[in-house]
């Protein structure tokens, strides 16, 4: 067990990143994930100071064809900029790591975070890790690359600007050695090879041909949680930190349950341990790996106590995960487990743009919500009915 | 040098008398077997082959419009990295060099990549069925300016002499010898080279597919397209100089036979006499640089 360091979420992932060895980082600055582009220009890696962050991906893309491995971040505007070639990266299913630093989406401009740039991301065959604090945007990185390479997925490991990029918190760094045990060299099946020429990426007469890769990678998508759970298990195994795709926190006899990614789950703690003291049965989850979504099996473990309520606290504009939460419920196994008992399912917008959700935020929407009320969506400071 | 032919199969989706694909049958003599073509959004995308084929009998990376310069950046390095056998090409039209790849080409050329870059110019997005590029000749048709392109056509090789980069070429199909030796001198220096390749189209610029050659024979003797090399942006040199055989414009635009292009029938007599004070005008300019 080594000492810990006070990183911030930005020097963590760079050094998540130092100890994964890759070959090629393309590098191009945007707030708030700037000190990531700055620490990695002084890895021993090739450094590509890319004019754009279309050309951050494209360049990624090559490199991971030609069989390197490749690390880029962005946020925001610079995720939107990348967003063609994100597609086309995903698509190729060749894999890559994106760090995206969550941060509002303009006009007009806001460099605070919330999670509308990485909602851009839920549609593409690629997978989503949310990091909830410093020591995870560490050690996401390593399970991110292996994750990638075993599944031959881009993997996109999202954490908050400022909240987390910016803010200094205790973090043990991984040992190199053991980093290099846990991640192997990357050997791809398929690469650029001129004694072996092939062709990447070319157009088809027949659109089956295209159906079946979709259908095979969504497919694949919805199995790559056996993946991370096997590959976070080994990392438990090495470096003795768990992490399952949902972090359930007094879940076992709760009736109401609230939903997080990111930093609320910290906010919302205090809220549930506040709560409980006073009697009140509240619960907590915190998603972590938000593609794929969890699977019946693990929401069932979450809700087995069939809670009456379930509040997703979610910082993005169209309550997207909840929404993914209700189509979930509404189907094949879900469905048959609740019976007659689905519970409802709230959504409460709050930290759009850079605002603030504090424990009172969350504390007035259980106490509002502990009325009769109708199932919605609720933006943070606007309610419906009495308070 | 490999057998004409060797690495294109027949069955290729180009048309009939596609100045492009000559030039790349030539250029791929040159290059050989270790060639990685990169090619974004344009006719290659489709010549080169539907899946589950592929006609060019080398690694081919099919890339977004925009990023064709970048995508070979990435490889590349990784070749240099990892001590890999490759020569990593681009192989753009012209929309997917100076206008929506161009920023690409920039940066690659800003950072010096070791890739050569090759444009192979039809003077139009042929691809999406003949719509106007910043390299369409003034007074064109396209389906876009059915009248006539009024802007001239932008000098990409003077924008990227001004990048400074290692060498640049304009190399012509209807002059095998000097294109072959361009390209193999390309082929032997590092850093980012630029092949600037006159391709002629035939269903775009509307003339009968059998003149392809032909027309690019009159393009260099008229010194509409003069045939050229640059060395770090500075030496300029012309590469061929049709001396007393200089044609004048009209045999290009205008020349009233069988080889006529349509796509220059809106052009008049005062068009043309512009356009042939313009290209004296440039033709003494690159004279002028030879001699800086």
């Amino acid at each position: 067990m080594s000492d810990k360091k006070i990183l911030t979420g930005n020097e963590a992932i760079a050094l998540g990143v130092k100890l994964c060895r890759p070959d090629v980082v393309a590098v191009y600055p945007i707030t708030p994930q700037t000190q990531i582009t700055e620490e990695i220009s002084n890895l021993d890696a090739d450094v590509i100071h890319v004019e754009s962050e279309h050309s951050a991906m494209a360049a990624c893309y090559g490199a991971a064809l030609a069989g390197g491995r490749s690390f880029t971040a962005t946020s925001s505007h610079g995720l939107l900029y990348m967003y063609e070639m994100l597609y086309w990266a995903a698509g190729s299913r060749i894999p890559i790591v994106l760090v995206n630093v969550m941060r509002a989406l303009g006009s007009p401009w806001n460099i605070w975070p919330d999670h509308n740039d990485a909602m851009l991301l839920r549609d593409l065959p690629a997978i989503q890790l949310f990091a909830g604090n410093c020591q995870e945007a560490h050690d996401f990185i390593p399970i991110a690359y292996a994750l990638a390479e075993e599944t031959s997925f881009l993997t996109v490991v999202n954490i908050e600007g400022f909240a987390l990029s910016h803010s200094g918190e205790p973090v043990e760094p991984l040992d190199q050695e053991k980093v290099d045990l846990f991640l192997p060299k990357f050997q791809p099946e398929y690469k650029i090879d001129v004694e072996n020429p092939r062709s990447f990426g070319a157009s088809s007469d027949i659109p089956d041909f295209f159906f079946e890769l979709r259908k095979k990678a969504y497919g694949e998508l919805k199995s790559s949680a056996v993946n991370f759970g096997r590959i976070a298990n080994g990392f438990y195994e090495k470096f003795g930190r768990r992490y399952d795709s949902l972090e359930n926190y007094l879940t076992d006899d709760a009736e109401v349950v609230l939903v997080t990614m990111g930093t609320a789950f910290e906010t919302a703690k205090i809220v549930v341990d506040e709560s409980r003291k006073e009697g009140k049965k509240l619960g907590l989850v915190k998603i972590r790996l938000l593609r794929p979504f969890p699977n019946t099996h693990d929401i069932m473990a979450a809700f087995h106590n069939r809670p009456k309520r379930i509040i997703v606290v979610e910082s993005n504009n169209t309550a997207v995960v909840a929404n993914e939460l209700r189509s979930l419920l509404y189907r094949n196994a879900a469905w048959t487990f609740f019976g007659e008992s689905l519970p409802q399912i709230i959504s409460f917008i709050a930290g759009i743009g850079g605002k603030e959700i504090g424990p009172e935020d969350i504390g007035k929407m259980i106490s509002v919500t502990k009325k009769e009320i109708i199932c919605d969506n609720y933006w943070q400071n606007h309610y419906r009915g009495n308070e | 040098m490999m057998e004409d032919g060797a690495l294109i199969s027949c069955g290729h989706r180009a048309c009939q008398g596609c100045g492009a694909l000559i030039g790349l049958r030539m250029i791929l003599e040159t290059f050989g077997s270790e060639t990685i073509l990169v090619i974004p959004a344009c006719c290659a995308s489709i010549y080169s082959g539907l899946f589950p084929f592929s006609a060019l009998k080398i690694p081919v990376v099919h890339t977004p419009f925009a990023s064709a310069a970048a995508t070979a950046s990435g490889i590349s390095r990784i070749l240099k990295r990892k001590n890999l056998p490759g020569l990593v090409a681009c192989w753009a039209g012209d929309g997917g060099t100076l206008d929506i790849g161009f920023q690409a080409l920039s940066g690659a050329c800003e950072r010096n990549e070791n890739i050569i870059y090759i444009c192979y110019d039809n003077e139009a997005y042929m691809n999406t069925g003949i719509q106007r590029s910043s390299a369409t000749p003034v007074g064109a048709w396209t389906t876009t300016t059915p009248d006539r392109k009024t802007e001239n056509k932008k000098d990409i090789d003077a924008i990227l002499a001004a990048h400074k980069i290692p060498y640049i070429a304009t190399i012509n199909p209807a002059f095998p010898d000097d294109l072959e030796r361009k390209v193999l001198k390309a082929k032997e220096i590092a850093g980012t080279r630029f092949l600037h390749l006159f391709s002629p189209c035939p269903p775009g610029w509307k003339y009968d597919f059998r003149y392809s050659i032909k027309i690019a024979r009159l393009a260099t003797m008229t010194c509409i397209f003069p045939l050229f090399e640059v060395l770090n942006g500075e030496r300029w040199t012309i590469t061929f100089d049709p001396k007393e055989n200089k044609l004048p414009v009209e045999k290009y635009f205008h020349p009233e036979c069988k080889w006529s292009q349509d796509r220059f029938v809106n052009l008049t007599k005062s068009d043309l006499e512009e356009i042939q004070k313009n290209m004296d005008y440039s033709w003494l300019d690159l004279k002028t640089k030879m001699w800086k």
